[in-house]
């Protein structure tokens, strides 16, 4: 089940004479993996892509298949690949005309042709378009018919550019869940590019994220959400609170102080400079008596309630506490009954970057 | 008013009379012509292509020059074409001068530019992921250009039906090299000029209705062309 279908070593890629666009030290991709790459725009994560799909020149060492590429010819590895792009970018003719092309140059028999698109055509439910032109169809269709074509090859390694950015949430979902049922039951590695982190959360098991042309991270997406690698993947991913701070040491203690000079003593292993601590929203609740009694202390903040918005699951609470405006993530049930609010996090939860 | 009136009307009475000398001035021109233009495509369509998708240094001084010979005088090709088929220059010995061969050289420096800097820009109006879906969808890159090639058909076809435009209706370089040899080199354009300079403005005007006659049905024929196999969105 571990075999490694996909690996990266130094490799990277200039733009031009001087920009390096790409710096990859190692990573590795096993079969069946689902793997979202996420990061800010420009961070390098579309070039990649094209790089792994031997679309670019590059250096250093990258195996397929357990095939050197610089060696293996570089059709035949990208034969067992399909990448889908931003765009649809289907040919001007008919939809099945569309869905037949890499069949076609494939060297298929037409009739093997014709029942692989019906194949292909039925797993995205576009059967009833495959006499239309491509030109007529909408955003929606044309990237199902975009993923049609793609899949119709039964590639072992999926490479997805953002299809989905152009759609609406709901159409965006279904074919996020549609690609992961396949790519479970054909057993196909998929990588996802994407700066929603909410498809990233439906998708993957598997989060890697990019800056610069680097890799920063490579975690389980929760982790990746609780604990960015720094503020900006905080900022990427919608992390809650992003506080700036101080970290000094008294003693043996590491302590905290936030912003707003609300200080505590964090109880984890820090790293490097420290600029600013994350809190997720739902470390922080509402005070309870009981907590009081936890073996760590949690730490109380005392505010105002400036703002409570709604939300399914729940609630974003904003305190104002100080200087420093918090956000907590509320069950429905609650509801100020007075103007101050008192807060607790575990400093556990804290993260510093 | 009344010259042109009556020239056209004398255009339909040559047609329809089957005047031979000027059937052989006709398909003349057409063959003359369109061979100019078959070879411009197979010229200047793979220069654009290779223009439109690869990047190296120096390549906007190379599109700037390309762009500058779609301009090209016939006059300055027709010199430059005699130069080199002169009994005594560098190809005299091939014996082309003054025959339909000389003209077919020249109109195709004339014709290839022109298709070679419009195919670059039909070419270079796809998407530039377009080339990069195709290699990823597994062809080869003759495939990938071959593909490309038939998206940007509209453009391509233009840039042929200007081609052909600009070479059958040239007249300086087809006097030059071809000397407008009555049977052997007179094409429409170079026997429009000769009846003028004889004074015989009614046949001159006669004949430039064959010419755009002519030239309007090839390039009907090329626009249906161009548009054949794209049905009507539905």
């Amino acid at each position: 089940m571990n075999e490694i279908l996909l690996a990266l070593e130094s490799v990277t890629f200039d733009r031009g004479a001087r920009k390096r666009v790409l710096d990859i030290d190692r990573l590795t991709v096993t079969r069946g993996e689902l793997v979202a790459l996420v990061g800010p725009n420009g961070a390098g994560k579309s070039t990649l892509l094209q790089v792994m799909n031997l679309l670019h020149p590059h250096r250093g060492a990258i195996s397929l298949f357990g095939q050197d590429a610089r060696r293996a010819d570089k059709t035949a590895l990208r034969r067992r690949c399909a990448m889908l792009f931003q765009d649809a970018l289907l040919l001007d003719d008919t939809v099945f005309a569309n869905v037949a092309w890499p069949l076609r140059i494939r060297g298929w028999a037409p009739r093997d042709i014709a029942a692989r698109v019906r194949r292909a055509l039925a797993d995205f439910r576009c059967d009833h378009l495959a006499e239309r032109r491509a030109r007529s169809l909408s955003g929606g269709e044309a990237q199902r018919v975009s993923l049609a074509r793609a899949l119709a090859v039964d590639p072992e390694l999926l490479l997805l550019d953002e299809p989905f950015s152009a759609l609406d949430p709901a159409t965006r979902n279904e074919l996020v869940g549609e690609i992961r049922h396949l790519a479970e039951t054909r057993g196909m590695t998929v990588i996802l590019v994407s700066h929603s982190f909410t498809d990233v959360l439906h998708f993957a098991e598997r989060a890697v994220v990019m800056e610069a042309g680097r890799i920063v991270q490579d975690d389980r997406p929760e982790t990746v959400l609780r604990r960015p690698a720094n503020e900006q993947i905080a900022r990427l991913v919608g992390m809650d609170n992003i506080i700036p701070c101080r970290l000094d040491s008294e003693g043996e203690n590491a302590v905290v102080t936030l912003a707003g000079g609300l200080r505590f003593s964090y109880p984890g292993a820090v790293s490097g400079p420290v600029s600013v601590c994350c809190l997720p929203g739902d470390a922080l609740q509402l005070w309870d008596d009981r907590l009081a009694d936890a073996p760590v202390p949690w730490v109380a903040v005392e505010g105002r309630v400036q703002r409570l918005l709604p939300g399914i699951g729940a609630g974003k609470l904003f305190v104002r506490a100080g200087d420093l405006t918090l956000c907590a993530r509320v069950p429905r049930t609650f509801s100020p009954d007075s103007e101050n609010v008192r807060l607790a996090f575990d400093p556990a939860d804290a993260h510093l970057v | 008013m009344h010259d042109i009136w009556q020239g056209l009307a004398q255009a339909f009475a040559l047609l329809a009379g089957g005047d031979p000398e000027l059937y052989d001035v006709i398909f003349l021109t057409l063959r003359v012509s369109g061979l100019a233009t078959i070879i411009s495509v197979l010229l200047g369509l793979p220069v654009g292509l290779w223009l439109a998708l690869r990047e190296f240094p120096g390549k906007r001084l190379l599109v700037s020059f390309v762009n500058f010979s779609m301009g090209l005088p016939p006059v300055v090709v027709g010199l430059f074409v005699s130069l080199l088929l002169w009994r005594y220059g560098p190809l005299g010995a091939l014996g082309l001068m003054y025959t339909p061969w000389a003209i077919i050289i020249a109109q195709a420096v004339i014709a290839s530019p022109i298709i070679a800097g419009l195919s670059f820009a039909a070419i270079g109006s796809l998407s530039p992921k377009l080339r990069l879906q195709l290699l990823s969808l597994g062809a080869t890159s003759w495939q990938v250009n071959w593909q490309l090639i038939r998206e940007a058909k509209l453009g391509l076809m233009a840039a042929v039906i200007a081609g052909f435009g600009g070479v059958v209706s040239e007249v300086g370089a087809s006097m030059m090299v071809g000397g407008n040899i009555k049977g052997q080199t007179r094409v429409l354009t170079t026997a429009t000029v000769m009846e003028v300079g004889k004074g015989n403005y009614d046949i001159a005007i006669a004949i430039a209705f064959v010419l755009l006659f002519v030239a309007y049905s090839v390039v009907a024929l090329l626009t249906y062309l161009q548009h054949s196999g794209k049905g009507e969105g539905r």
